[in-house]
């Protein structure tokens, strides 16, 4: 099980093989849905770093002047399709659709990119673990694994049909042959790698 | 940042914006909104380290959009609410900006 302690150099996180396997799964599937239509528009800040120690997104967009660039695409992008995909990239406007298509056109390749750094950070990370068992992450990996953690429960979210607190409920109750009981218990797991990373950190 | 924050400032809302946005004064909230899925104590780190605020008040806010479904987490310019609408996108919350009132 999963073992995340607060130290002095940040949070340290214990995971097994078959955890590192899971999150890696779930990072190729997250990145796989965020890789969508709008690839070609993914700012450079957000593609992985070539080699050695990456910087983190939010370091590399300072260094490169990219954090106070827009990346505005050439045409409209359009709403995802995906349920899911439309969670992790909603509309900024809830009753002005033109406002909310000015708003995905100009943000949604700099938010997509924000996210697939993200997985970049976590799939290092758990390089790093499979390799030792452990690592310690600073400030900005934490993050960035929050935010990964995040995106992947509400992709099992929407694919589990959880819509309300009294779906998630009703989840609880199913057979461990059901189809979608192991998704389930991903996404139930995901609460306590969360947890533990929020219990090593401060705000 | 957004494009609207990059246009020349004497020339707002002339070409991007329809009649109604004129009003520069105009204040512009943010809402997050109820989800099932975001956890209270990561929904209350987000609003702590996004905007800053005390654990308390990020507690009462968190509460606020748990019970009563949204709030209004953050005020200012329009621009500012597309930056932090956008922040707490990056995080996975639930949030849009509508004029307040």
């Amino acid at each position: 099980m999963a073992q995340i302690k607060r130290t002095s150099r940040g949070a340290r996180v214990r995971l097994e093989g078959n955890e590192v396997q899971l999150l890696g799964q779930l990072a190729d599937e997250v990145d796989l849905l965020l890789s969508g239509n709008a690839d070609d528009a993914t700012p450079p800040s957000a593609r992985p770093a070539p080699s050695g120690e990456p910087a983190s997104p939010d370091e590399l967009a300072e260094l490169t002047g990219l954090a106070g660039l827009t990346w505005p695409t050439a045409d409209e992008v359009e709403v995802p399709d995906d349920p899911a995909l439309r969670r992790l990239l909603p509309d900024a406007y809830r009753d002005d659709a033109e406002a909310a298509a000015e708003f995905r056109r100009y943000t949604d390749a700099t938010l997509r990119g924000g996210k697939r750094a993200d997985v970049t950070v976590v799939r290092q990370g758990l390089a790093s673990i499979g390799a030792a068992g452990e690592r310690v992450l600073d400030d900005a990996q934490v993050q960035a694994w929050l935010r990964f953690l995040t995106d992947a429960r509400l992709v099992l979210a929407s694919r589990l049909g959880i819509e309300t607190a009294s779906d998630a409920e009703a989840l609880e109750a199913l057979d461990a042959d059901d189809p979608r009981f192991m998704a389930y218990a991903v996404y139930e797991w995901l609460v306590s790698v969360l947890g533990g990373l929020l219990g090593a950190i401060d705000a | 940042m957004n494009a609207m924050s990059s246009a020349p400032a004497q020339a707002p809302a002339q070409v991007e914006r329809p009649e109604s946005d004129v009003r520069p004064d105009q204040p512009w909230v943010t809402i997050v909104w109820d989800d099932p899925v975001n956890l209270m104590d990561y929904v209350t780190y987000v609003f702590q380290k996004l905007f800053g605020y005390p654990k308390p008040k990020a507690q009462r806010l968190m509460m606020q959009v748990h019970v009563e479904g949204r709030a209004a987490v953050s005020a200012g310019s329009r621009e500012q609410m597309e930056n932090d609408v956008q922040r707490l996108h990056a995080y996975g919350l639930w949030a849009t900006l509508q004029k307040d009132g």
